[in-house]
């Protein structure tokens, strides 16, 4: 906090509020770009990196693998008109965890210079953030839910993506259930999904067959996608977790290999 | 199935046999060492067979050739039926020592079982063809049982064949000699018969009683012709006196004078009274009155000395006493006729009846001949064909090839195991992961995926698995660890192969 940290300028929209709303739209506009352009860039991961934590970037190998990804990202923007958007991930059966997919997806989005993503684990069985992140991490969003002295900035992570950040879930916790289903995540929500113009936000939540996180964060979101893994799961599964997470809100069904 | 499911299941093949692959290998090492293992203690199995040879020497065949077809006969099957029966195993079982003489019936039916599972009869190219083939662990004992079956069945049929043909001579032969017994008391009774009735045939008597009665009919009508001539005669001699009258003489004279008379007068007609025919004829008719006068003047015109016999009633009194002796004559043959015609008839009645009795006499004997007739042509028959089984003919099993002694073993062979080791090894697998992607219900492919989902259900995307290069690498070494293994194992199997064959074989 030592440093001129680029959000130590939130404290100065209180001033901004004051003044005439043309004014205060041309400057919004132009804090958007600064902001995103400020954005502390930590060290980037060098190519073995990326391939050995399992995460796409441009000019890898795998071209279809990346293209897959975009075109999940295409269909997702189609879907949705705001440039802001939560999507809920989360995977069919118990034996596939859907962290990668997650991460890819919220990868994938940063590739956009105009756009940030956000991946947050909402996993606190088996937390995956820590895998993502390159500094040690000592709180996350169970910690966030329960303690209301802990910031937001405390538990937002820069990874080794460019525009990509990390909440981790901080945690296994006995009543996940029941902090996800409290107000303070709804407003976390809010704040996370404003806190940056143009940012995409992925939470990944534990499977449908194994608890209820999906169903009640299914409510957070603007999309929900379902992971289906390869040679894990029966139709009748992936039939019974659409039903769980709700048609309203469902986006469709992706088929990892 | 269209192309593209094919390719996701090949894909899933794939997979799954990276998945599995540490599994697979073990699963085909396992395989291949244990068909090995099993080649190694496989039993061996000796099998040697003879040809036999059905002859059938058949005497009616070129007789009959062109006009009846002879039965085909499968030897085989009819052979078959034979060496499995009870008999000929066991006897074949003493014969090759399998069995000694006071074996109990556990131990023979042991035995017998253990050379009925061995023996094969299957036919061999034409219908009197067959070979009889016995597999045993052991080539001495393979050589030495087929050749004793072979010996017992063929001295057996040829036995059976000779005491069944001499039975079957003796049974005829004496239907025959029964036969023959029962045409000679028919025989008897005809004679006797026809000795007791000589009436003759119904036929003989008809046409005599008709021929008797047409003689009857003739004399009849010979009566009546008789007795009419007989009144006609009677009435004659009636109108005809016994002699003639002499004044008849008078009459004569007086007719002669007319004669003349009429004679002159014609005359008188023609000529003068002077012409001497005229003059003639008045002195005959002078002369006649004459003696007409002279005849009146005697006065008796009956005179004794003119009376004369008729001769007419004569000849009419000869025929009729002829004539009433012929009908006499008749009267009595017509009576004797009658009395033949009755009899006739009294000998028709008998002859009727004994008809009934001779045909049945005679149906008996007709009966009893063709009968006797036929045993007797069978019996010839079967002395034929006895003679033909004596003498060693008819059908008789040859050995057409013998058996030979089984140098190297037949069936599946340690090569045979060796050789299908690796090959069902490696499909083994296979089978089990194809079998375990098709018959998985877990999806496998977004094609089936997209498929199955309802339409309101949207398949986003498919991710492709990532393949960074440390996974790449490491696959890449295990692939190569796997490969070694597998060729280490392989060079090990064909040194076991290669050792086994070339030392116990």
């Amino acid at each position: 906090m030592d440093k001129k940290d680029p959000y130590f300028q939130d404290n100065f929209d209180g001033l901004v509020e004051q003044s005439d709303e043309l004014v205060k739209k041309a400057v919004m506009g132009h804090k958007k770009l600064e902001k995103i352009k400020n954005m502390p860039v930590p060290t980037l991961w060098s190519q073995d990196e990326f391939y050995e934590k399992k995460v796409v970037f441009t000019g890898m190998r795998q071209r279809q693998l990346l293209n897959a990804y975009r075109e999940v990202r295409i269909k997702l923007l189609k879907k949705s008109q705001t440039d802001n958007m939560v999507v809920l991930v989360s995977s069919v059966t118990d034996s596939c965890v859907s962290s990668n997919f997650s991460f890819n997806l919220a990868a994938t989005f940063a590739l956009d210079p105009h756009k940030t993503a956000l991946f947050v684990d909402c996993n606190p069985y088996s937390p995956s953030a820590e895998n993502y992140v390159a500094t040690p991490i000592d709180t996350g969003l169970t910690q966030y839910l329960t303690d209301e002295n802990i910031r937001i900035e405390n538990i937002i992570y820069a990874t080794g993506v460019e525009r990509l950040r990390v909440i981790p879930s901080g945690g296994a916790s006995e009543s996940a259930a029941e902090i996800f289903n409290s107000t303070r995540m709804q407003r976390f929500v809010a704040e996370i999904k404003e806190r940056y113009p143009d940012r995409f936000i992925v939470l990944d939540v534990p499977s449908v067959q194994q608890s209820t996180e999906a169903r009640i964060l299914s409510r957070y979101c603007d999309h929900a996608l379902l992971l289906v893994p390869f040679g894990k799961a029966v139709t009748d599964e992936v039939l019974a977790a659409v039903d769980a997470v709700g048609k309203e809100k469902f986006a469709g069904v992706v088929f990892n290999y | 199935m269209d192309k593209g499911y094919l390719g996701d299941i090949l894909f899933a093949l794939k997979a799954e046999l990276i998945r599995f692959r540490f599994w697979c290998l073990l699963l085909f090492l396992l395989v291949s060492f244990s068909l090995l293992g099993l080649g190694l203690i496989w039993p061996k199995h000796y099998s040697t067979s003879v040809v036999l040879y059905a002859d059938e020497t058949n005497i009616i065949e070129p007789l009959l050739k062109g006009t009846a077809e002879v039965t085909k006969i499968d030897r085989s099957e009819q052979a078959s039926e034979i060496i499995y029966t009870r008999s000929i195993m066991l006897a074949a079982a003493k014969g090759a020592g399998l069995l000694k003489d006071g074996a109990d019936e556990a131990e023979q039916d042991r035995v017998i079982r253990q050379l009925r599972n061995g023996t094969s009869v299957q036919k061999e190219g034409k219908i009197s063809h067959f070979m009889v083939r016995y597999t045993a662990n052991d080539p001495d004992r393979a050589f030495e049982v087929l050749n004793s079956i072979v010996k017992v069945f063929v001295t057996d049929a040829a036995r059976k064949k000779r005491d069944e043909s001499v039975s079957a001579f003796n049974f005829i032969d004496s239907q025959v000699q029964m036969y023959k017994r029962q045409l000679e008391a028919a025989e008897d009774k005809l004679k006797n018969f026809n000795a007791k009735n000589t009436d003759g045939t119904e036929d003989a008597v008809s046409s005599r009683i008709s021929n008797l009665r047409q003689e009857i009919d003739t004399i009849k009508i010979s009566i009546e012709e008789s007795a009419a001539r007989i009144n006609t005669i009677k009435k004659e001699i009636g109108s005809e006196g016994q002699y003639l009258q002499t004044k008849g003489q008078l009459d004569e004279l007086k007719a002669r004078r007319i004669a003349l008379k009429g004679q002159l007068e014609q005359l008188l007609l023609s000529y003068q009274e002077g012409y001497p025919d005229i003059v003639s004829i008045r002195s005959q008719i002078t002369d006649l009155d004459s003696a007409i006068d002279k005849l009146q003047l005697s006065g008796d015109i009956y005179s004794g000395s003119d009376k004369v016999q008729n001769p007419l009633y004569e000849e009419l009194r000869k025929q009729l006493s002829s004539s009433e002796v012929e009908l006499r004559t008749q009267n009595r043959r017509m009576e004797s006729l009658k009395n033949l015609l009755a009899e006739e008839g009294l000998r028709q009645k008998r002859i009727a009846e004994n008809q009934a009795q001779l045909s049945d006499l005679t149906r008996d004997y007709d009966v009893t001949k063709k009968q006797y007739e036929q045993m007797l042509e069978r019996k010839e028959t079967a002395r034929l064909s006895m003679t033909l089984d004596i003498e060693g003919q008819g059908i008789t099993y040859r050995i057409q090839e013998p058996a030979s002694f089984p140098l190297s073993p037949s069936g599946l062979k340690f090569i045979h195991f060796a050789v299908l080791g690796p090959l069902i090894g490696l499909l083994f697998p296979l089978g089990l992961l194809i079998a375990y992607v098709i018959l998985d219900p877990n999806l496998r492919s977004a094609r089936i995926l997209q498929s199955q989902l309802p339409s309101d259900v949207e398949l986003i995307g498919s991710i492709p698995h990532f393949n960074t290069p440390i996974g790449d690498r490491l696959l890449k070494k295990d692939m190569i660890f796997l490969v070694g293994s597998s060729i280490l194992a392989m060079v090990v199997y064909v040194a076991v192969v290669v050792f086994w064959q070339l030392t116990k074989n």
